[in-house]
C-alpha cells in the first residue's frame, strides 16, 4: 500500500475496531508558525 | 530432497507471527541474502524516559528510532498518550536476529512498534512495513524495494506500507509478486491501460 503519511500505516497495522476514533482529526503535516517574542533589548 | 541435494539451507527467511501481539511489527529490510523480514518489538519500563537501541544497529538506524519516538511524543495528545508516559518510562526497541541492521527505512516499523507498546493496542501479523519516517510523519522513499516486497510475498504478509513516491518501481516486480500486490493495483489505477498491469513481465 503506497502511502505518504505514517498515519495511514498506523491505521492498517493497529488492530482496532473503530481507527476514526483514534485518529479522529486529520494528521496535521506542519506544525504552527513558533511566534517571535519582540526584542526588549536595547543597545 | 532438496535438502537432500543441497544440504542445510544457509538462510532461514522470515515468517509471520502467529498471532497479532502488542509492540511486535514486522518490518522489511535487505542483507547479504537479499530481502527479508525484520520482527522490530518495543516495550515499555519504568525509567526515566530514556530511549534504548539494541540488535547490532548502525547509527542512522539509531537515529531513525529517536525520530520514531520524538514522532510518538509530538502527537501524544492526539494518540491519547498521557506525557507523564514518556517521562516515568524508558522505552526499548530491539531488532533480534544476529545480522547488523543499516539504513532508515525502519522508521515506520519502529514508530508502529513504540505507539503499539504505549497504548497497548496489538498489531496485524500480516502488515509488514517499510519507509522512513521524519518528525512530521512523512514517509520516505527507502532503497531495496524490490527485494522488501519479494520477502514479504514470500513470508505471507500480504499489504506491504511503503512510501507512495515509488510505486512506479512496482513494474519492476516479478509477475508472481505482483498478483495482488498494492504497488500494482496503485500502478493499474494509475495506467488503467494496462501498461504497468500484471500483465508484463
Amino acid at each position: 500500500m503506497p502511502v505518504k503519511h505514517v498515519d495511514e500505516i498506523l491505521k492498517v497495522a493497529l488492530v482496532m475496531a473503530k481507527p476514526e476514533e483514534f485518529f479522529g482529526q486529520a494528521a496535521p503535516t506542519t506544525l504552527p508558525a513558533p511566534t517571535v517574542e519582540p526584542s526588549t533589548s536595547v543597545s | 530432497m532438496t535438502m537432500k541435494l543441497l544440504g542445510v539451507p544457509k538462510y532461514e527467511p522470515g515468517r509471520k507471527e502467529k498471532e497479532n501481539q502488542v509492540g511486535l511489527v514486522t518490518g522489511l529490510c535487505v542483507t547479504q541474502a537479499g530481502g527479508d523480514t525484520l520482527a522490530t518489538e518495543a516495550t515499555l519500563m519504568p525509567g526515566k524516559g530514556k530511549l534504548i537501541v539494541t540488535g547490532i544497529l548502525s547509527d542512522m538506524m539509531k537515529e531513525s528510532a529517536q525520530a520514531a519516538l520524538s514522532y510518538v511524543r509530538s502527537r501524544s495528545k492526539r494518540f491519547n498518550i498521557d506525557d507523564k508516559v514518556f517521562e516515568n518510562n524508558d522505552v526499548h526497541v530491539h531488532c533480534p536476529t544476529g545480522i547488523p541492521k543499516d539504513g532508515n527505512s525502519a522508521g515506520v516499523t519502529i514508530a508502529t512498534a513504540i505507539l503499539s507498546a504505549i497504548t497497548r493496542i496489538p498489531v496485524h501479523r500480516e502488515v509488514a512495513m517499510t519507509g522512513e519516517v521524519t518528525l512530521r510523519g512523512r514517509v520516505l522513499p527507502i532503497g531495496g524495494l524490490k527485494e522488501k516486497v519479494l520477502a514479504a510475498h514470500r513470508a505471507a504478509s500480504r499489504p506491504c506500507c511503503s512510501p507512495g513516491a515509488i510505486a512506479r518501481t512496482s513494474k519492476r516486480f516479478p509477475q508472481g509478486s505482483r498478483r495482488g500486490s498494492p504497488h500494482a493495483r496503485e500502478a493499474r489505477r494509475r495506467d488503467p491501460q494496462g501498461r504497468a498491469g500484471d500483465g508484463e513481465a
